[in-house]
């Protein structure tokens, strides 16, 4: 029986992945667009390696591969919603941009052997971008229905929302691993002080999951909700 | 440590300040679309006022025509017609009937003429071809001959506006004008229409015997038509009135918006 601490610090990720497959999957009984399979197949992988990756060390190409297919499926996703060309060869431009990346840090020689902070920094920008570039859409293309019926509305605000809000921890937690292992003051305590951090990012992630699972309740309450009608 | 520590706060710090943005963000988004979403349905609800209040002056036009149609067939077709059948009966009955016939087949032609013109004026294409200044024309001169009033109507050469916001417009002079002869029991009537920029300003004044614009109460059928149509067209419709007469300054868009 694994302990709290470290539930939280290395299987609420594959728990959050777990929860937004789940949720996908439910999704997809009603809304069969390949942009939705193509996600729920990515959080399933996904909840696979970051369970493999809680009990691996190092496990840092687990983490380099995450990023990468994270890159790929919200690439995926986003060029099937957004409707301007333009828009769409952005997401390719970010897509190749991302793996291009992971094949040059993975087949560099000298692996600095801590977190790659720089691949997740770029996919958080990228999907920032792609979000506001969503929002954008949205605006100029105003629709009857209301927005807090659209789950795409709400997928990206899950997206933006935890990138938003992992933004800093990706930028930094790479260097400061980096500092302290070269620190003569390196201790376990340290580490676990660090690994506090990832625990914000663990939080964040699970709460973006609810945040999917929340606002596919809340459409499928207000749709069958007479009121509505 | 300290450092470390410090560190750590900072970007923990930093992250939920990142994450109050994310969340101000999305509910800021949800409460702009919702706005828009309002105010284009209520464009849109503009719209399908103004299409039913199109189709509404149509049928008025229509039913107008169709009175004044009545009337000519009367007054003027009915009247030649049995104007050729007396002299025809003449005819039978007289020793030099080629005169009397002459007469006669000079006024049947005459109806025949009549016809072909309301005819003409009839067809189908009436509708499309509405021209403001030709109707307001015509309304003034049927106005001025037939009762103990004058209307005098100035207006440009060309009105640049679609039929349908023209016919509309036509619908709102003609309501002003009612109001003057009905309720102002006017003696004179001027209507002056200026294109002022992408606007057209089209008064109606009168010498009759005025109304309280503040009192609601006197604000009949006609005033909250022309202030209706004159809203679903994009403008406006102002009155002013004293005991010497009533003006009213009708502020229309040339196009819709």
């Amino acid at each position: 029986m694994p302990s709290f601490y470290f539930f939280i610090d290395n299987l609420l990720e594959p728990v959050s992945y777990g929860l937004c497959f789940f949720f996908m999957l439910w999704h997809t009984r009603k809304n069969k667009h390949a942009k939705w399979r193509a996600l729920a197949i990515f959080y399933f992988i996904t909840s696979l390696i970051m369970w493999k990756a809680a009990y691996t060390f190092p496990n840092l190409m687990l983490y380099s591969l995450v990023c990468l297919l994270s890159s790929i499926s919200i690439g995926i996703y986003f060029y099937y919603t957004y409707h301007s060309v333009l828009k769409k060869r952005i997401v390719i431009c970010f897509a190749l941009l991302q793996a291009g990346y992971y094949l040059f840090d993975n087949l560099r020689a000298s692996q600095a052997g801590v977190f790659d902070g720089m691949g997740y920094t770029m996919l958080s920008v990228g999907v920032l971008l792609m979000s506001f570039m969503y929002m954008h859409q949205i605006l100029t293309n105003v629709t009857e229905e209301p927005l807090s019926w659209n789950f795409d509305f709400w997928f990206v605000s899950s997206q933006l929302f935890y990138h938003l809000g992992s933004f800093f921890i990706f930028l930094t937690y790479g260097h400061l691993t980096g500092k302290l292992m070269s620190s003569p003051n390196y201790s376990t305590e340290s580490r676990l002080y660090l690994g506090q951090l990832w625990i914000v990012h663990n939080v964040l992630l699970f709460l973006s999951a609810l945040f999917i699972g929340a606002s596919i309740l809340w459409i499928s309450f207000r749709r069958k909700s007479p009121s509505s009608l | 440590m300290d450092i470390l520590s410090q560190e750590i706060t900072i970007i923990v710090v930093g992250s939920a300040f990142l994450i109050l943005v994310a969340i101000g963000i999305i509910v800021l988004f949800l409460v702009y679309q919702k706005r828009q979403l309002k105010l284009m349905l209520e464009k849109k609800e503009l719209s399908n006022q103004f299409q039913r209040e199109l189709l509404k002056t149509r049928l008025e036009a229509q039913e107008e025509t169709l009175n004044q149609l009545g009337a000519d067939l009367h007054d003027n077709i009915g009247q030649l017609l049995s104007s050729s059948k007396f002299l025809i009966g003449v005819a039978e009955r007289s020793n030099a009937p080629s005169a009397t016939l002459q007469m006669a087949d000079d006024t049947i032609s005459k109806a025949i003429r009549e016809l072909r013109a309301m005819s003409k004026a009839l067809n189908t294409e009436w509708l499309e071809k509405f021209s403001l200044i030709e109707n307001l024309q015509t309304e003034t001169d049927r106005i001025s001959a037939s009762r103990e009033l004058s209307v005098t109507l100035q207006h440009p050469p060309i009105i640049d506006m679609p039929v349908d916001r023209q016919m509309m417009l036509f619908r709102i002079v003609q309501e002003a004008l009612q109001n003057s002869i009905k309720h102002g029991k006017a003696s004179q009537v001027s209507i002056i229409a200026e294109q002022k920029e992408k606007d057209l300003h089209v008064s109606i004044a009168d010498n009759g015997k005025g109304f309280d614009v503040n009192d609601a109460s006197l604000h009949g059928v006609g005033v909250t038509n022309i202030r209706h149509r004159a809203k679903l067209m994009g403008g406006s419709a102002l009155w002013k009135s004293d005991s010497e007469g009533t003006y009213v300054i009708i502020q229309l868009p040339m196009y819709a918006n």
